[in-house]
């Protein structure tokens, strides 16, 4: 039961009830601003009854050549919204943008190591682990950089797990 | 600035300043940067990075002076004005940017054909500049230029002439919606937001659209979905809905709008603003084949089905009377509330009423319709409905039909409509009980069911669903069992929000067995999630939070507040037990937060929040109300604690105020923190929004210039940054340390960084003199003006959203404790959902207004101070003028009357009343005052003789205003004495109401007031001695009013020193008893049939104990700093 529709500035005032959940970052408002300035394609609102916020995705297209990808930045779902396959449906959707609209070869996303339940749902939606990037996360916590092959990506190249993790500071984009 | 001449070696001067300031490393980059001024002393680029530097290590005013040296030379390299532009920014000098930019602009186009292609990059700089500033009109000029300059290819800045043509009109909008506003609230708009020449708002909108449909038609087509969307907004705005419509229908629109689906719903919207019902209904019916969850598009049809039906939050007619509906959809005012500054435009009612029996039957259909879908062909429903993986969940239509329940209800209301909506509502329980929303999904519906009979029959239904699911997953699977238990929580949720069981008027007996009730059902689900992620929510984690409340409805049940002391405590520990569990369940941190705030003990109440990590736009939309209200009643020296997971809650540590003892005059981190973090929010926005603004143009963005801009002014007039604004000044007047570590420059020198040092009258008014700055009195906010974005939602059902300002709201609750502390029904609550703060209700319209006055009294607050210690400056509105105001805002305001009737104990003051003592105090203040100034010998040689017939007489006033105050401040004390007998019973915990009391009056009227007295004191001591030299004798009325005066004084420092008494004693107690006070307590509520408490409520409960006793202490100092400078 769920209005999706582009995130807006307003909803900041609203989102609390999926914000003051603790794995849920509110971000500085430079932050949603930039997003909604480049790419408010990729930034939407799950909505349901009584306008509660129920989850939201913010997103980007970056990259070049081959590399030409979609980046989940954050998917949330507040936890009265759970188990409700919202979350799936928010990463389709992006996924169907950065398919049909940006035509990108593939979607990736950053998630804490430790967050095992966030790692099995993406692994459920077709994510695998590309790589592992070493004190990623403030508090020197290691991230997985997951990514899921579009049908662009005709060899799947982009999805062949790398062996080695990688620093911070040689990621491509950031 | 001179050419480099070998380029390589430069940059290796250059590059590792780049490196050291990129690593943060200020110091070094200072240090590179002046070794490569020895080479190149003239070069502009090293200076503004030195610049840079000394910005970074907080040198700003010289960081200044270097930037101001270098655009004195009007530099055009695109990289030096850029470093420029980050000095001149973070120092809030936009006017100063853009004459930068102007400058470099005009300059390198004086350079002719060579530089032209740098004077249209500068130009666009010009631009940027001009959005930064919000100068609409000048920002429009300047993309006529640009426009006009580049040709059809990308231009230099990497910008199309099309895309300078959207800047253009995207100006005038903004210009028409500045106009727009200007007329509407009756205040001319901001200088630089309209044409000098004033051209109605309505020429501005066709202007916009001529320019718009000359580009459709020149190109056939349109640069995008935001230039068509903008399009659409600038039609709906001037009322052409039919063009709209065809727009959208047409080529342009399927070009534009990629994806179907919106493009379907955008017709549907539009076609119900156009009064054509039908052709929306068809509309959606056909994107809810595809997606049939989509609630929004559900509940638009249901509208255009039953017009009749639709619930206004505003009734709304048309010039003949007709009642019209207005279609409610995200795709339409999606310009940032371009069209939102014109009235409503809604649809005629059918001549049917809109309700007739036959529409119902339709509606119906189609949902069940819709129900099969959902249930039989979820694969058809493409990616993300199911289509792949697991299904998804579509509940739309179930909660559709309970919508359609309740909306035949609501039309004719009968037993029989009202059975059919428990039914309804049964039926989606059955369906999805095992759900974590079902509860907030039925919310509003159950919370519609007033009716007592169809309520109990509604929870009897519930409780017997949930029994048999519970039942039949006894023996089964765990994930079985959780499902089961999901819906007994859900049932238990539901028969809260009904109201069930009734426990007002009952004694906290019943309260306490429904508690019980909530936590036997917790305890079951501990098992079944041994192996959860602690920060992931439990099963059953709404039940603490709902047995807290029904055990504070339990406190308010009780005759005295201190009785109700040990059901709050017992609220209190359980939510500590579950936290010790699931220590990030928000609405528990809430609640405990707001318990720990009304009995004295901010730093636990802050430990709270800060523990749920609350930051950026969270400091206006929650810690205004759950943070500021406990630092700013109660003083504390505690220190403030880490945010977010790596918080310890308050019962986790001990508490860290205990290793030091309070400090007079009482700096507070806390408070410091709290006001500083939340002006940073709304500061830092008015200072960056301009970039990520600038950057919405150049991606082409426009509906998010018209939305960025909307928001902008939404946080510049956020009423939590009049109120932080407010306090900060107070607290600096006071020497509270508001600003203390407040960042950036603006914190008055010298204020709060002596808070160490005793109180006296000479520093308080320099802090008063400094502070009244950041208080403009022509900027007092008024509530025409404000933005209230306090999320509401998130309060406790027993914590109303506070009238008084939250500096009072802990006591306020106290004083109506009763009528706050009712737990149940949530959802009845008009402050239950989302955005309530700015709805339209009654209850939310004198909300709003009370908070603006309150906030409007804080505002002069240090003016009166000012004024009242006799300093006086062009910042400071004249005490006269002030006090009217303060005067006026009591009698224009909603609050109501104190209440006349004598209670046995000593009634707690309410806002009203206290408002009136700063009136009073204020006032005998001008009277004094101006009676010492008529005194002869006071002024430049006045006149003996006039003297002796002079009528006025200050002392009567001066009496009564300290009368008042002093009253106040033993009613409150005596009152304490009392609640320390009762609370023996107990451990001695004390109810925070006479406590915040006193807190109020010791911090301010007690403090300013003794204050007043010395400063006259003193005054009075020089005329004295100037009359008894000069005339050889006394004067009758100096000698009058210097007796009045140190009747006050001894009058006042005797209150307080009696307050100091009482307060040092309790302390004394307490501290004597500190080690059995949770025993006794857990005793006592043993006894009533409460408990049984885990560790985490003993240990909460003691730092609770303990940091009350803080409290206290730091209140006793208070005490005696007060006596100490009236005496």
């Amino acid at each position: 039961m769920t209005t999706l529709r582009r995130f807006t500035c307003n909803d900041l005032f609203n989102y609390n009830n999926v914000n003051l959940d603790i794995l849920t970052e509110t971000y500085n408002l430079p932050f949603y601003l930039t997003y909604l300035a480049k790419w408010p394609e990729y930034c939407l609102m799950a909505e349901g009854p009584g306008k509660q916020a129920m989850g939201y995705i913010l997103g980007k297209a970056e990259g070049e050549g081959e590399l030409w990808h979609g980046h989940v930045t954050a998917v949330t779902v507040g936890p009265d919204f759970r188990r409700q396959s919202l979350a799936q449906k928010l990463m389709a959707i992006l996924e169907e943008i950065s398919e049909k609209v940006h035509d990108c070869y593939f979607v990736d996303l950053f998630v804490r190591k430790s967050n095992s339940v966030a790692i099995n749902m993406y692994r459920k939606f077709g994510y695998i682990v590309y790589r592992t990037v070493t004190g990623y996360y403030s508090g020197d916590e290691d991230a997985y950089d997951m990514r899921k092959a579009l049908p662009r990506d005709v060899g799947r190249k982009s999805v062949v797990p790398l062996k080695k993790a990688i620093r911070p500071e040689d990621l491509e984009w950031e | 600035m001179p050419p480099i001449k070998d380029i390589e070696s430069f940059e290796r001067k250059v590059r590792p300043i780049y490196d050291a300031l990129d690593s943060r490393n200020w110091k070094g980059a200072l240090k590179l940067c002046q070794q490569a001024l020895q080479k190149y002393p003239e070069n502009d680029l090293i200076k503004v990075l030195k610049a840079i530097g000394l910005d970074r290590s907080g040198k700003r005013e010289e960081a200044n002076q270097v930037v101001d040296e270098v655009i004195a030379t009007t530099p055009i390299d695109e990289q030096v004005l850029r470093l420029a532009a980050m000095v001149l920014r973070g120092s809030g000098r936009l006017a100063t940017i853009t004459s930068m930019y102007e400058a470099a602009a005009a300059a390198a186009a004086a350079q002719g054909p060579g530089q032209a292609e740098l004077a249209q990059v500068l130009l666009n700089d010009v631009f940027g500049a001009h959005v930064r500033e919000s100068a609409f009109v000048k920002q429009q000029q300047v993309a006529m230029k640009l426009s006009k300059a580049s040709g059809p290819a990308v231009g230099a800045a990497g910008i199309t002439a099309e895309r300078y043509g959207w800047w253009i009109v995207v100006s005038l909008l903004l210009q028409a919606r500045a106009a727009l506003r200007a007329r509407s609230s009756g205040r001319p708009a901001p200088p630089g937001q309209v044409p000098a020449i004033s051209l109605e708002p309505e020429k501005m909108l066709a202007l916009a659209e001529g320019m718009m449909s000359r580009q459709a038609t020149k190109d056939k087509k349109l640069e995008g979905y935001e230039a068509f969307m903008v399009y659409v907004d600038v039609l709906l705005a001037q009322g052409k809905i039919a063009e709209a419509l065809a727009l959208v229908a047409g080529s342009l629109g399927e070009s534009c709008i990629r994806l179907p689906a919106e493009r379907l719903q955008l017709r549907a919207v539009l076609a119900a603003l156009s009064g054509d019902l039908a052709a929306c209904a068809e509309a959606l019916v056909e994107g809810l084949r595809l997606n049939p969850d989509d609630w929004g598009a559900l509940l638009l049809l249901l509208d255009c089905l039953l017009p009749g039906t639709v619930q206004a939050s505003k009734p709304s007619a048309i010039s003949d009377g007709a009642q019209v509906f207005t279609p409610q959809h995200p795709l339409i005012l999606i310009s940032g509330g371009l069209a939102e500054q014109l009235p409503p435009r809604g649809a005629p009612l059918p001549a049917d009423g809109g309700a007739a029996p036959d529409a119902f039957q339709r509606a119906e259909a189609l949902l069940k319709e819709l129900q099969t879908l959902c249930k039989e062909s979820p694969a058809a429903l493409g990616p993300g409905q199911g289509g792949d993986g697991k299904p998804m969940i579509m509940r739309g239509p179930d909660l559709a039909l309970v919508d359609l329940a309740l909306r035949r209800h609501r039309v004719a209301p009968s037993a029989d409509t009202e059975a059919a909506v428990v039914d309804a509502v049964l039926s989606y329980f059955r369906t999805y009980g095992h759900l974590v929303s079902c509860a907030v999904d039925l919310r509003t519906y159950v919370a519609a069911l007033t009716g007592g009979e169809a309520a109990e029959q509604l929870a009897m239904g519930l409780a017997a669903e949930a029994e048999v699911a519970a039942a039949a997953a006894g023996t089964g699977e765990k994930v079985e069992k959780l499902k089961a238990l999901r819906r007994q929580v859900c049932a238990a949720q539901l028969r809260d929000e009904l109201g069930l069981p009734r426990l007002e008027g009952r004694g906290p007996v019943a309260a306490v067995e429904a508690a019980q009730a909530f936590m036997t059902l917790y305890a079951t689900a501990r098992p079944l999630q041994e192996d959860l992620d602690s920060r992931e929510r439990g099963a059953a984690d709404e039940l603490p939070a709902l047995a807290a409340a029904a055990l504070v409805t339990a406190a308010g049940t009780t005759p005295s507040d201190a009785e109700a002391v040990p059901y709050m405590l017992a609220a209190y520990g359980t939510l500590a037990d579950a936290l010790r569990d699931r220590p990030y369940g928000a609405a528990m941190r809430i609640a405990a937060a707001e318990l720990a705030a009304l009995l004295g003990a901010p730093a636990a109440a802050a430990a709270h929040v800060y523990k749920l990590d609350v930051k950026h736009i969270q400091m206006d939309t929650l810690a205004s109300h759950l943070l500021l209200p406990p630092v700013l009643t109660w003083p504390s020296v505690a220190a403030p604690p880490p945010a977010g997971p790596a918080a310890q809650a308050p019962g986790e540590a001990a508490p860290s105020a205990s290793s030091s003892g309070p400090a007079a005059g009482g700096s507070s981190p806390l408070l410091a923190k709290a006001l500083a973090d939340t002006r940073a929010l709304f500061e830092d926005h008015s200072r960056d929004a301009g970039e990520t603004l600038f950057t919405a143009y150049n991606h082409g963005m426009y509906t998010k210039v018209l939305e960025f801009t909307a928001f902008r002014e939404r946080l510049a007039a956020a009423h939590t940054y009049a109120v932080v604004r407010a306090e900060s000044a107070i607290a600096d007047c006071l020497l509270r340390g508001g600003a203390a570590t407040m960042s950036g420059a603006g914190a008055p020198a010298g204020s709060a960084s002596n808070s160490d040092a005793p109180l006296s009258a000479d520093a308080i008014r320099a802090a008063a003199l400094a502070a009244v700055k950041s208080v403009k009195g022509e900027d007092t906010p008024k509530k025409d003006s404000l933005r209230f974005n306090w999320d509401l939602s998130t309060r406790p059902t027993w914590s109303p959203p506070c009238t008084a300002g939250p500096s009072l709201q802990p006591l306020q609750w106290w004083a109506s404790r009763p009528a706050c502390a009712r737990g149940q029904a949530y959802g009845r609550r008009w402050w239950s959902a989302p955005s309530s703060a700015e709805s339209a209700g009654p209850e939310a319209e004198s909300w709003r207004a009370a908070q603006a006055a309150a906030a409007a009294h804080r505002w002069l607050l240090p003016h009166c101070i000012a004024g009242a210690l006799g300093a006086t400056g062009p910042e400071v509105v004249p005490l006269r003028e002030a006090v009217d105001r303060l005067q006026m805002l009591l009698d224009g305001s909603a609050v109501p009357a104190a209440s006349t009737s004598s209670p046995p104990a000593p009634h707690l003051c309410n806002e009203r009343a206290l408002r009136q003592l700063d009136v009073q105090l204020y006032r005998a203040a001008l009277a004094v005052q101006e009676e010492l100034q008529q005194v002869p010998g006071s002024g430049n040689g006045a006149v003996d003789t006039a003297a002796a017939q002079l009528p006025l007489s200050s002392g009567s006033t001066l009496s009564e205003a300290v009368t008042a105050i002093c009253g106040a401040a033993e009613a409150a004390n005596s009152r304490l004495g009392a609640e320390a007998a009762a609370g023996e019973a107990w451990g001695g915990v004390l109810p925070g109401g006479a406590l915040a009391q006193l807190a109020h009056l010791l911090r301010e009227p007690m403090t300013v007031l003794a204050a007043c007295l010395q400063t006259w004191q003193a005054t009075l001591k020089v005329l004295q001695k100037k009359r008894a030299k000069g005339a050889g004798g006394q004067d009758g009325q100096l000698q009058a009013l210097a007796a009045a005066v140190a009747a006050a004084a001894e009058k006042l420092g005797t209150a307080a020193r009696a307050c100091g008494d009482t307060l040092a004693s309790l302390k004394a107690a307490a501290a004597g008893r500190a080690a059995s006070v949770t025993e006794a307590l857990l005793h006592f509520l043993q006894e009533r049939g409460a408990g049984p408490f885990g560790h985490g409520a003993r240990a909460a409960l003691t730092a609770l104990a303990k940091e009350q006793v803080l409290t206290l202490a730091a209140l006793a100092q208070a005490a005696s700093a007060v006596a100490k400078l009236a005496l």
